[in-house]
């Protein structure tokens, strides 16, 4: 079993924290938190993985609450950052499961 | 400019990892339960249960990585404060006066030059009685320009 934990810095206040864990060449888990610091504390933004119900997005408020989850294709570390690098915070706003 | 780094934790890593999430958590089992009960809260303990879950795997390797994509790391990140994180990546240093004595500098020159470091993830302080012990989370460190 392979456990990569990553941290991607976006900005001095926003990361793209990514857990997979790997048997073999499969990933049996994998999560991409968008997150931004505020008052001393991560918070949610935008998240991919497929605990319990197979590949989703979850959008959370400004205050860490759960607003929307919806599936979506599976998407790598490397598409997430791309989204994340690229549109940030207006991810909020926008029909992910079209991304 | 894009920083990277990664770090391949040994077994004693994998160790200190799992104690940090039983001082946390209690038991795997507690944090299960509250993975179960909170489903749509906090992503963090998904994520805690997952780890902890792995790390207990017999054999498994752990990999930690950083990337850093924001020129803005470069106010933090002096000459000077990366020979301290290589020193401290190469060194056994029991605590931050242990790492100032070693390198004969002021007690609060060296920690709030730990405290940059760690603002960025690339050491760790782990509380030892009154002190903190400084852990280098960079093995290697790659800087590339952007294509």
């Amino acid at each position: 079993m392979r456990i990569t934990k990553e941290r991607i810095w976006v900005h001095k206040n926003e990361v793209l924290d990514s857990i997979e864990v790997l048997e073999g060449n499969k990933i049996q888990f994998f999560s991409y938190t968008y997150k931004v610091l505020s008052e001393g504390s991560w918070v949610p933004l935008v998240r991919f993985d497929n605990w319990e119900i197979g590949p989703h997005f979850d959008k959370y408020d400004e205050n860490g609450s759960l607003l929307e989850q919806k599936p979506c294709p599976k998407k790598s570390l490397k598409q997430v950052a791309g989204l994340v690098k690229e549109f940030r915070k207006n991810l909020l706003t926008m029909d992910i499961s079209a991304l | 400019m894009i920083i990277e780094t990664e770090k391949i934790h040994r077994q004693k890593d994998i160790q200190n990892e799992l104690e940090e999430l039983g001082r946390g958590y209690g038991s795997i089992e507690a944090l299960h339960q509250r993975v179960s009960v909170d489903k749509c809260g906090s992503p963090f303990f998904v994520d805690d249960y997952i780890l902890w879950r792995a790390l207990r795997t017999e054999g498994c390797e752990y990999i930690e990585k950083i990337e850093i994509d924001t020129p803005e790391i470069f106010a933090d990140l002096s000459p000077r404060r990366l020979e301290l994180l290589e020193y401290v990546r190469m060194h056994d240093v029991k605590s931050i006066t242990d790492l100032a004595g070693q390198l004969n500098r002021n007690y609060k020159n060296v920690y709030d030059d730990l405290s940059a470091l760690q603002k960025w993830g690339l050491v760790t302080l782990s509380r030892r009685g009154k002190d903190k012990k400084p852990v280098s989370q960079v093995e290697t460190m790659k800087v590339t320009f952007r294509r």
